[in-house]
């Protein structure tokens, strides 16, 4: 686990090195950088979407539109949104098969830009899945295939950030190093979050940490927890069906003491987990805008939540 | 009076033919109307041919109008004709293609220098005189014999020439037809002061004419007469 | 003399004569056109693939003839090379060697070849719309101006993709395309084709697909259900032909991405280096694609039919030689069978001079329509010449 991690952080710092060494080669080329008023960078997701903003602040606008409260890995974008998205300088997808409409949808090749595609060997292959919705009349979908939400092990948030910084100084290489000073900097959050979470993570251990949805594969490979996952959704009343299944997980994992949810959950379910022992704390993956602050405080709060359960 | 047309001593013969025409003298004044008879092939078309100098004779002087026919070059010669001869055929040669009143103003499109307006004025005169101004526009194909016959000596005619030359005019008409053509001939050469010749073998026009000359009598040949 | 007069008797006698004049003219106009037109052909030809072997400046392609690639690519000629796979493009773009433009030309739809790319295509070929909008889409399509001229085709039609051949019922898939937009005419193979996303192409294929979800396969009853817009894959899952707002989600790719077929990829180095690099790596022997210059190959294509040209010159030289002889021989008896008119205007007073200058203004007359008309049938060789070798090459 922790060479996967460290591979991830010589990559990061391998872009880094790139971004350097790749000025004579855009030197030989001036006009690569489009010549248009106000670039657009669109992002898939938020985290992407926010990366760009503290990269290219300034010089161009960031497309990120899809509604509070939807999920970017299934949303669905209408033919108006995808003329806008195709229109963009840069596209940034997160790549683990995110966002499935970008698989059906036409988007110029040449401006998309896999932001995970330096760890694409670490990336997490589910095994087993199972359809569900997450609203009532919202449509089905199964988490098969690959894990994606990436972001989460804030080493690789940093590869992903230098992914996009690389792209963006390939685009507009004139604001070279205004990238790399933000980019350093970016990654020095990034890096003192990891740094937070990883001792807040190691707090709980050994415990088990049992998860509301399976989209924490990569934050519990990154800061070495066990979590196991339900389907559970935090607006949803717990019904007697799904306590049995919890109960069927703390058959195997007794220890189990924390159980995470994706967002703020309704309080009889708090209440009621808190009848069966264990602590509800919210670990928001932050893949949509929050409705308040940034990624840096949703991550923030999510290692201050970690904190007080490990307490 | 000078003769508007003088041949002298000329001598003629076909090539490779035992034919021979020796002419002592012939003289035509203007306004004066001549008929040269004798029997089909004597060579009364070959006299005509060399009086308009569509053949040269080997010897002798034919004068038209002061002019030595057989002194000029044949460019000459045929511009002379176009201008101060008229030509009546034997079979019509009227040409298919145009129509009777492009016929009769053929020697304007085959380059007569005169005024185009005061010919067709005339010929379509002419025309009205002979009873063909109808058929001006039609083609010669759907005109009967007598129609055509007088379409040609129209455009005989319509030059004003000082000297016309007819091959058997009437050879092919009915025998009013005849009369009419022969007396509209004959009556313009006098109104004209030209000079007609008119070869035929038809006795029954004669009488017409100022004078009457049997072509054996003109032609003092005692070779074989017949070309 | 009188010009005027003997244009006219010259007129008169060529209208008197309407078939014999026409067919005259229609002779050695032929005579003089077809070498010309081959000429013009050729050489138009030549410029309008030039022209656009110029603004493509490398292909990579699977193995095979060079000319062929090319055509394929430039001109969606029938494919007749294997396919690229499309882990070979992606190692092609990983390479950097420039604007890399996949192109997938096998299938057809309404008569026109459909052309599976990116939108960096439009962009390579300064493509614009007249009507609709680009792809968005799997299923979607952009089509040329003559293709909608000719089916009378609008944005929000469809078009439907053709089996390769008539035995081909269950082999490709007859998708029901929406069309978003109309391009501009541009005079090339782009006016008569139908432009699609590349992953369409791989529905086209067989490789991509949607269906009704396959949550409960013993529900027989769902899949008797009849709807004009699925097509049965087996008798209990029904495939759709057309992608649709609602079906859309339902479409995925099975296998190896990598082993996905192309045509071939259009490569548009930024630099010389680039170029440079992009050439030497298919150098390597270990590497079963080829690159090739298009110009180059067109190049060698033009060298090829100057050679067929030269010897086709040669043979319409002596049959022009033949014609005009024959033309000649008709202009002479016909003078003969007119001698008689001739020798009229002979005694009546015309010149040889005259005489010859009438039967040289028929002659001219017949020959300078002939030349117009050769003249002006060679320059609308030369307007349809692009559109005729489009069609050739289809």
């Amino acid at each position: 686990m922790h060479k996967s991690v460290c591979r991830s952080a010589l990559i990061s710092s391998s872009f880094l090195l790139l971004l350097l060494s790749c000025e004579e080669g855009l030197r030989e080329n001036p006009a690569g950088e489009k010549a248009r008023e106000d670039p657009v960078i669109a992002a898939v997701n938020y985290p992407l979407a926010y990366f760009a903003k503290r990269l290219a602040d300034g010089f161009a606008t960031v497309l990120f539109d899809i509604p509070a409260g939807q999920d970017p890995a299934f949303w669905e974008p209408s033919d108006q949104q995808v003329t806008s998205i195709q229109k963009a300088d840069l596209i940034l997808l997160n790549g683990a098969n995110y966002a499935k409409w970008t698989a059906t949808r036409t988007l110029p090749y040449e401006a998309t830009v896999v932001t995970s595609s330096s760890f694409e060997n670490q990336l997490i292959r589910l095994k087993d899945s199972i359809s569900h919705k997450h609203k009532k009349g919202s449509e089905s979908h199964s988490h098969e295939g690959l894990a994606f939400t990436t972001w989460l092990d804030l080493k690789q948030a940093s590869a992903q950030a230098s992914a996009v910084a690389l792209a963006l100084t390939e685009q507009f290489p004139r604001h070279k190093t205004t990238l790399m000073n933000r980019l350093q900097d970016l990654q020095k959050d990034l890096k003192a979050l990891d740094v937070a979470m990883k001792a807040a993570a190691s707090k709980l251990r050994p415990a088990t940490v049992i998860t509301s949805h399976p989209v924490y594969h990569y934050w519990s490979r990154a800061y070495d927890l066990v979590t196991p996952s339900l389907l559970w959704e935090p607006g949803n009343e717990i019904t007697p069906q799904d306590m049995a299944a919890l109960a069927n997980i703390r058959k195997t994992h007794p220890d189990a003491r924390v159980f995470i949810w994706e967002s703020t959950p309704l309080g009889r379910n708090v209440e009621l987990l808190r009848e069966a022992g264990l602590i509800s704390i919210v670990i928001s993956p932050c893949a949509n805008q929050p409705a308040e602050g940034d990624f840096l405080s949703v991550m923030r709060n999510n290692i201050a939540a970690l904190e007080a359960s490990g307490n | 009076m000078k003769p508007l047309l003088q041949v002298e001593k000329v001598e003629f013969s076909y090539p490779r033919s035992p034919y021979r025409m020796r002419i002592e003298e012939f003289t035509c004044n203007p306004g004066q109307t001549v008929a040269i008879v004798g029997p089909s092939g004597c060579g009364k078309t070959t006299f005509l041919n060399l009086i308009a100098g569509i053949l040269q004779p080997e010897q002798g002087r034919i004068e038209v109008d002061g002019v030595e026919l057989n002194s000029l070059r044949p460019t000459r010669s045929a511009a002379f004709r176009l201008s101060r001869m008229g030509l009546i055929f034997q079979e019509f040669e009227l040409v298919e293609h145009l129509s009777v009143g492009d016929n009769i103003l053929l020697p304007l499109h085959l380059g007569l220098r005169n005024d185009r307006a005061s010919l067709e004025s005339t010929a379509k005169q002419l025309a009205e005189k002979m009873g063909i101004e109808r058929y001006w526009s039609i083609l010669p194909a759907s005109l009967s014999h007598g129609e055509r016959q007088r379409a040609a000596i129209c455009r005989a005619l319509s030059t004003s020439p000082t000297l016309v030359l007819a091959d058997e005019p009437t050879g092919n008409l009915d025998s009013s037809n005849k009369h009419r053509t022969v007396r509209l001939m004959i009556d313009s050469a006098r109104k004209n002061q030209q000079a007609l010749v008119v070869a035929t073998h038809d006795v029954e026009l004669l009488d017409s004419f100022d004078r009457v000359i049997h072509f054996e009598d003109l032609n003092q040949s005692r070779e074989p007469t017949c070309p | 003399m009188n010009l005027g007069g003997i244009a006219f008797l010259s007129w008169k006698a060529l209208r008197h004569r309407p078939v014999r004049s026409l067919l005259l003219v229609g002779s050695i106009a032929l005579t003089l056109y077809f070498p010309r037109a081959l000429h013009i052909f050729i050489s138009e030809s030549e410029t309008v693939l030039e022209d656009r072997a110029r603004s493509t400046p490398l292909l990579v392609g699977p193995e095979g003839s060079s000319i062929d690639l090319t055509l394929n690519s430039l001109y969606f000629t029938p494919q007749e090379l294997p396919p690229l796979k499309y882990g070979a493009y992606e190692n092609l773009v990983s390479q950097g060697f420039g604007r890399t433009i996949p192109l997938h030309v096998r299938f057809r739809a309404g008569g026109a070849p459909i052309i599976g790319t990116t939108l960096t295509y439009f962009e390579l070929r300064g493509l614009n719309l007249t009507a609709g909008r680009w792809i968005t889409r799997l299923g979607d399509c952009v089509i040329g101006a003559a293709l909608a001229e000719r089916q009378n085709l609008k944005p929000g039609d469809t078009i439907i993709s053709s089996p390769e051949n008539i035995f081909d019922l269950a082999g490709v898939y007859p998708l029901r395309m929406r069309i978003t937009g109309i391009l501009a005419p541009n005079q090339t193979a782009d006016d008569d084709a139908v432009f699609v996303d590349l992953k369409t192409t791989w529905i086209i294929e067989g490789l991509a697909h949607g269906h009704q979800k396959v949550a409960a396969p013993g529900d027989n009853a769902l899949s008797r259900e009849s709807d004009g817009n699925v097509i049965r894959a087996n008798s209990s899952v029904v495939e759709f032909n057309e992608v649709t707002t609602t079906n859309i989600q339902s479409f995925h790719f099975h296998g190896d991405q990598s082993t996905y077929p192309l045509s071939s990829a259009v490569v548009v180095p930024k630099n010389r280096k680039q170029r440079a690099l992009a050439l030497a790596f298919y150098q390597d022997e270990e590497i079963t694609e080829q690159i090739v210059i298009p110009l180059k190959a067109v190049e060698n294509l033009a060298s090829t039919l100057f050679a067929t040209q030269r010897l086709a010159l040669t043979a319409f030289r002596l049959l022009g030689l033949a014609a005009l002889g024959l033309a000649l021989m008709v202009f002479l008896l016909s003078f003969r069978l007119r001698e008689r008119e001739l020798r009229t205007y002979s005694k009546i007073g015309a010149t040889r001079h005259v005489i010859f200058c009438l039967q040289g203004m028929e002659v001219a007359v017949i020959v300078i329509s002939a030349m117009t008309l050769s003249l002006l049938a060679g320059a609308l060789t030369r307007s349809i010449a692009p559109e005729m070798l489009s069609k050739l090459l289809n």
